[in-house]
């Protein structure tokens, strides 16, 4: 076990940065979800810890070794990958030897091993199978126990759900989660999922064109998006442009007739982004009064649809905005309503 | 995969200096010594290089009324007729395979490998114990019918790779559209295929030209082709005109090599070199 | 007759539709069968009746039908036998050795020189390889001139017309389409496979021969068959750099045709080839064809 330090790490690939100036720290013992779309850099920050791929610049430090320019095979890291990569011509209980015999250990201590580490992800009496004879959540197990059966300072988990069945993904979600506890491993957990991310994370990295767009824990992260990008990644779906205006008190912005803050850094006539959550709006059929922590909007609603605990509806106001609404009622469409969001829950770049 | 750190790329590149050098003088050695000897006039033990250079074989091996220009024209005759017997049988053949569903399919599969499957010399010998009977040793008709055998299975075996290639899809949407089947072979799936199907008569082109061993039981002594020739004069130590024959036959194998790896795909490749 | 009811009528269009379709179903058989039939007829009187002659003719001989062709064959050919299959062992080994080393080193490594180089003598026809062999090989040949100039040595024994000048050539023209075909195999075997045997501390060298060697294993054993096969039915090589004795079996069943005209034991040498190579060449038959059938 041992606290993972990246410096400055970045690589580009041409023209494109795959990793623009990344500095982290995981901390022992706990799981970092790294977070992003696709081609955010996320694969190749794993890889570039695993060492298949060798950075232009930066530093990577397990515990105090710099493993920046150390062999893949030498930096005792262990990966579990999105397709598994069980090999084929092995069985189960060769695969998960695998690493142990590399290790030179003893044929006794190999068997008790194995044992241990199929018992731990609970498949135990599987041992002679072969990859192709199970099922993707059982291979998905077996590429863990591959893993965790070396003892690695650090486990690398590359999307390791996103081939699953989503049922199957919740269930292993958490039972990564308690194994990670219980071995009290450093984990780095790549996911493009902003749900798994947040609910199995310790911390959460976000990442967008190879840049660390925030980091923190996933409340932090969640309930503080630092930028617009952070924000709309971890659902908040209503996007409200608008322009920054100026009087006498200070810069401000309108929204349905009501005053906004808006950040330090804007100018008069700069577009300012406000953005909220569908399931952070009150909705009510009655004018609510406004206070100075709440915001009314008016509208009418425009569609909806039914999304099992609840309906989301589509809002149309007059401004011109289509904001989308949680509410665990039916109400006919076309019905004039008031929206209502309290400050906090109001982000505005 | 490559993790090269300055510290060790020159170490790498030293390492790899001296393999390529002693891989290449492997390679190549061989070949430069038939080079080098083509074009000596006089060379004796133990001198590095030739005491004389000079053009003096090539130009008796060339010349209008040498043996090797008829034994040239005889391999490039017989080596396109051997083209367009292959072409014509082939092609319909590759495309059947690509495309239908024949009976017995497997058991056609088996007989278009076979030839590769097992030494062929014992299938030369009989063969011309049976030409013998029809007086077809000795002739270009026998030699022409041991080459289509030999390069027929190779061309079957690109053929129906490069019908493969082109999607169903293509033909289906043509005939969809209300063409016929003649049509859409003619003007949709054989211009697809001709990449492969130009390979393909190169590659027989090639086999017919460089053929030796079914020649020289069908063919031999009547038939000279241009590889009979050549083993007749490595045989008689005849270095000179032995190398010079080998390089002419080398040359059009060596273009292919080189069209192949800019023009075709690596899967025509896995028929050949046998 | 009897007649139609209003009932059958649905089941009489029924019958006509699957005639239909069968007609149509047997219309492409016959189209197929008719665009493969002149290739199979050149290849079953070309291929199959030769080779079909060549068995039973080993069992025919001036004494009648029987087995005196083989005993003869054994008899006098026995060590040739042996030494056949000695030279083609050993030389498959060889190529198995340097392939798997070239293939394995592409893999990992870009190195556009060595992949061209390596395809050289792959285009370069049997006779020629051997013919080149001869002049390089030679006790005065050419890589003689350059070991005495290295060595200081006057004299060095030529490799050519003993075993071992036979097993360079057969390995230098070889390779090339084992490594061809090895590679290629290696090739597709996906990197998350090698990259997890790396990550467990692996090096190449081993992921190469317990990981991609084993995944990649079915085109192996086809590279070496064909190169097997090959090799075992060689003339030219053996007829150019092989010693005089003891000689290869083609060598031996050319001569028995050509000075002898014994068909009777040169066909029972073919078949004895035929026996040598049966098992690797059902092997390869039945891999081509499944491969071929998906």
């Amino acid at each position: 076990m041992a606290t993972l330090k990246i410096k400055g790490l970045t690589k580009t690939y041409g023209q494109l940065k795959a990793l623009d100036d990344v500095d982290l720290t995981i901390e022992e013992g706990s799981l970092a979800a790294v977070l992003g779309p696709s081609g955010s850099g996320k694969s190749t920050l794993v890889r570039a810890i695993a060492g298949f791929v060798v950075p232009d610049c930066g530093e990577i430090y397990l515990g105090d070794r710099n493993i920046t320019h150390e062999r893949p095979e030498r930096r005792n890291t262990a990966m579990v990958f999105q397709s598994y990569a069980l090999w084929p011509h092995m069985t189960v209980e060769q695969n998960i030897a695998f690493g142990l015999r590399l290790k030179k250990k003893s044929p006794e201590e190999i068997e008790e091993k194995i044992k241990w580490a199929l018992e731990l992800v609970d498949l135990p009496g599987l041992e002679k199978r072969l990859p192709t004879q199970l099922s993707g959540g059982q291979q998905q197990r077996v590429a863990l126990a591959r893993a965790l059966v070396v003892d690695p300072e650090i486990l690398l988990l590359d999307e390791p759900l996103s081939n699953l069945d989503a049922k199957i993904r919740y269930r292993l979600r958490f039972e990564i989660k308690k194994l990670q506890k219980l071995l009290n491993i450093t984990t780095i957990y790549i996911t493009h999922d902003q749900e798994e991310a947040l609910s199995i994370a310790d911390s959460v990295v976000l990442l967008k064109d190879g840049r660390v767009m925030q980091a923190g824990s996933p409340q932090d992260i969640y309930s503080r998006p630092r930028n617009s990008f952070v924000a709309e990644f971890l659902g908040a779906s209503n996007v409200i442009t608008a322009k920054t205006l100026e009087d006498e008190s200070g810069l401000y912005t309108l929204l349905g007739g009501t005053r906004l803050p808006v950040p330090d850094d804007k100018k008069e006539g700069d577009a300012v982004s406000v953005i909220f959550r569908a399931d952070e709006v009150e909705l009510s059929t009655e004018i609510p009064a406004g206070t100075e922590d709440r915001y009314v909007l008016r509208g009418t609603l425009h569609d909806q649809m039914y999304l099992g605990s609840r309906w989301r509806y589509e809002v149309l106001t007059p401004e011109g905005y289509s904001l989308l609404v949680d509410y665990d009622k039916s109400i006919p469409t076309h019905s004039e309503i008031c929206l209502c969001i309290s400050r906090e829950r109001l982000y505005i770049y | 995969m490559q993790d090269v750190t300055q510290s060790n790329w020159l170490k790498r590149t030293i390492l790899r200096t001296i393999a390529i050098t002693l891989i290449g003088l492997a390679i190549v050695g061989p070949l430069a010594g038939t080079l080098l000897w083509s074009f000596a006039e006089k060379w004796y033990w133990p001198s590095v290089l030739p005491q004389e250079i000079g053009l003096k074989y090539w130009r008796t091996s060339l010349s209008g009324r040498s043996q090797v220009m008829d034994s040239l024209w005889i391999s490039l005759v017989i080596a396109v007729i051997v083209v367009v017997i292959v072409t014509l049988v082939s092609v319909p053949a590759g495309y059947a395979l690509a495309r239908y569903n024949i009976p017995w399919k497997r058991i056609l599969l088996v007989i278009f490998l076979m030839p590769q499957a097992f030494p062929q010399l014992p299938v030369f010998i009989n063969m011309a114990s049976i030409f013998y009977r029809y007086n077809l040793v000795g002739t270009i008709p026998g030699v022409v019918a041991v080459h289509v055998v030999i390069s027929l299975v190779y061309s079957i075996w690109i053929t129906t790779a490069a019908f493969k290639s082109i999607p169903a899809v293509l033909e289906e949407a043509a005939i969809n559209l209300g063409a016929s089947r003649l049509r859409v072979f003619f003007r949709i799936t054989l211009p697809l295929a001709m990449p492969g199907l130009i390979a393909s008569s190169i590659f027989v082109f090639i086999t017919s030209l460089d053929e030796f061993t079914g020649t020289f039981f069908v063919g031999a002594p009547f038939i000279q082709t241009l590889p009979i020739l050549m083993y007749t004069a490595s045989m008689g130590y005849n270095m000179q005109y032995a190398s010079v024959i080998a390089i002419l036959l080398t040359i059009p194998a060596l273009l292919f090599m080189v069209l192949l790896e800019r023009f075709l795909k690596a899967e025509y490749i896995s028929g050949l070199g046998v | 007759m009897r007649p139609a009811s209003s009932e059958q009528t649905p089941s009489v269009l029924r019958s006509l539709e699957t005639q239909h379709s069968r007609g149509r179903a047997s219309q492409s058989y016959l189209n197929g069968i008719l665009l493969v039939l002149p290739a199979l007829i050149v290849l079953c009187v070309l291929y199959i009746y030769p080779l079909v002659s060549s068995i039973i003719m080993s069992f025919v001989s001036d004494q009648g039908v029987g087995l005196h062709n083989y005993r003869k064959a054994i008899d006098l050919y026995w060590v040739d036998i042996l030494y056949t299959v000695g030279i083609t062992l050993i030389s498959l080994a060889i190529v198995f050795v340097i392939s798997v080393a070239i293939a394995g080193y592409l893999r990992f490594n870009r190195w556009p020189l060595l992949n061209f180089l390596y395809r050289l003598p792959l285009f370069i026809p049997f006779l020629i390889a051997g013919h080149s062999m001869r002049v390089f090989l030679a006790p005065h040949g050419i890589l003689n001139i350059l070991l005495t100039r290295i060595t200081g040595i006057p004299e060095l024994p030529g490799l050519a017309f003993n075993w071992v000048g036979l097993v360079v050539s057969f390995v230098w023209k070889q390779f090339p389409l084992a490594t061809l075909l090895i590679l290629g195999a290696f090739q597709s075997v996906h990197d998350s496979y090698i990259e997890a045997a790396l990550n467990l501390g692996c090096s190449k060298f081993r992921a190469i021969w317990q990981i991609v060697l084993p995944i990649a294993r079915p085109t192996v054993l086809v590279a070496m068959v064909l190169t097997f096969v090959s090799t075992i039915g060689c003339l030219t090589i053996p007829l150019l750099i092989g010693p005089s004795k003891p000689v290869m079996l083609p060598v031996d069943m050319s001569f028995r045709v050509t000075y002898f005209g014994d068909w009777g034991v040169a066909n029972a040498l073919g078949v004895i080839s035929y026996l040598l190579v049966i098992v690797l060449s059902f092997y390869y038959l039945r891999y081509m064809v499944k491969k071929e059938e998906t």
